[in-house]
């Protein structure tokens, strides 16, 4: 059953997470060269497939607790990561694509100053879940060898 | 409200049922390692998409808050008042 939990768990964040980094990667330089067309089906994108994305934290919390590793630090330390990268996706990214999806301006400094701040955050959320891979990965301390 | 609303808010009360009856009568750990998180994070989605609706009024947002029936008391709430429904 682990390796059943385990397996969907991985598949779920290839599938749902792998489309939300690159969407979510594309979307500053789309606005950037003002292609509305395909702004709006990369905010399509990493909107759905961040909603797909919960069942990775829900085969992962599965998948820890049928191995009895939740208390471990680098599960705690990843939980936590995750958790800022999911808050980080749903509270600024999206909301920042729909600001610049409702028509500001594309051009001039305010268009500047919001799309850039979107292109950091963005950044910011690929770099918390790629180090969240990397700690899946090593898991330093884990004992379990699965 | 979405259909994504909904939906997390029928698997936030369905789901705590299913854990609790598990856990009254044959208690597999199946149901246990999968039926928390499910119910947990059909909480948080419940919370958060009412937080982040501006639809929604500060007293929708604050029943998001309820465990377990807080997304069935959005949805009851904003649902229009049915014709010949007793007040």
């Amino acid at each position: 059953m682990t390796k059943v939990l385990l397996s969907l768990h991985v598949l779920a964040a290839i599938v749902a997470v792998g489309p939300v980094t690159v969407a979510a990667s594309m979307f500053p330089p789309a606005v950037r060269a003002g292609r509305m067309d395909n702004l709006v089906v990369l905010h399509r994108i990493c909107r759905v497939y961040a909603a797909v994305g919960i069942a990775v934290p829900l085969f992962g919390f599965a998948t820890a607790s049928a191995l009895g590793v939740l208390g471990d630090a680098w599960l705690i330390t990843s939980i936590a990561l995750t958790a800022a990268a999911a808050a980080v996706l749903v509270f600024q990214v999206l909301p920042g694509q729909e600001k610049l999806l409702a028509g500001a301006p594309s051009e001039g400094a305010v268009a500047t100053r919001v799309r850039t701040r979107l292109a950091m955050q963005t950044g910011t959320f690929n770099l918390l879940w790629a180090t969240v891979t990397v700690l899946m990965i090593v898991r330093p301390g884990s004992t379990t060898g699965v | 409200m979405s259909v994504f609303f909904r939906v997390a808010a029928v698997v936030e009360c369905v789901s705590l049922v299913a854990l609790l009856v598990n856990l009254a009568t044959v208690h597999l750990p199946v149901i246990t390692s999968l039926g928390g998180p499910t119910h947990g994070l059909a909480y948080l989605v419940v919370v958060v998409v009412a937080l982040r609706d501006p639809a929604a009024s500060r007293a929708a947002k604050a029943r998001a808050f309820v465990p377990g029936i807080g997304g069935m008391l959005v949805l009851r709430a904003a649902a229009p008042a049915r014709p010949g429904a007793r007040a």
